[in-house]
């Protein structure tokens, strides 16, 4: 169960870095490249973000860099050989600090659908 | 004490025999892996904590509403330091994403006999995605 687990990490972890490769660079280009510099406004973002499409992509954006970020945290401390306990509370907050995250991240992002831009 | 005399002995002799994957208990000054797996690391953590402060600033921002959302990003979009910053950003972005490609590259067996090679290589292109992203943001940052 312990070595399926770390599998299932070791391999999400090579996916989402593929993933957010392509979706960092679809941010990126929206975000700072295709503005031309202008500042970024609310009606702008708001109009960007009134398609189901473009809002999962900035879902998974979230989720991925969510899981990878942590997951590459809880490598490093797995390199320190940190015992039991250590690595069990480092896996938890990791697990609760990203779920927080990925839920106030998804409800700011769902909110654009709902308002006005 | 056992498991850290273990994972040295192991460490070891996978370094010996790869030269690849780095073990912090030999330390190989010289040695591109090393530094490799040192930057990755690096740019790892700074990019995590800058993940956790951007998902909760613009979270926070966007929930507050459109007046703060449009002053707070004109205040710091208008602001060179900003700018400046971004660049550092994504120059970490860069080297992290690229030298990722070069590690997944390795796991399916790919170039691990060059992995200093595709190291250079892998540096060279985000070197020049960062020059091209600095000549098109240096007008902004200069005027």
């Amino acid at each position: 169960m312990n070595k399926d687990f770390n599998a299932l990490a070791w391999l999400l972890q090579r996916i989402t870095a593929v993933g957010l490769v392509l979706l960092l660079g679809i941010h990126f280009w929206l975000l700072h490249f295709k503005t031309h510099g202008e500042v970024i406004k609310f009606s702008d973002v708001s109009m960007r973000l009134h398609t189901w499409t473009l809002v999962l992509i900035d879902i998974c954006l979230l989720i991925f860099g969510l899981y990878h970020a942590s997951n590459g945290i809880y490598s490093i401390v797995q390199d320190y050989s940190v015992g039991g306990n250590g690595r069990r509370v480092t896996l938890w907050v990791l697990m609760c600090g990203g779920c927080v995250l990925a839920i106030i991240g998804g409800i700011s992002l769902f909110r654009f659908l709902y308002v006005a831009g | 004490m056992k498991g850290i005399r273990t994972i040295t002995r192991q460490g070891l002799d996978i370094s010996l025999k790869t030269e690849y994957i780095p073990n912090l208990q030999i330390w190989k000054p010289m040695q591109v892996g090393m530094w490799a797996w040192l930057l990755h690391r690096i740019t790892g953590v700074a990019l995590s904590i800058y993940l956790l402060i951007h998902i909760s600033l613009m979270s926070i921002v966007i929930l507050r509403g459109q007046a703060f959302f449009d002053a707070l990003l004109g205040m710091l979009m208008g602001s060179k330091f900003f700018k400046v910053f971004d660049l550092v950003l994504l120059a970490a972005v860069l080297f992290h994403s690229i030298n990722g490609i070069r590690l997944i590259l390795f796991d399916i067996g790919v170039g691990i006999r060059h992995q200093r090679e595709l190291f250079w290589v892998g540096t060279a292109i985000s070197a020049a995605l960062f020059i091209l992203a600095t000549l098109r943001l240096l007008p902004e940052i200069v005027s």
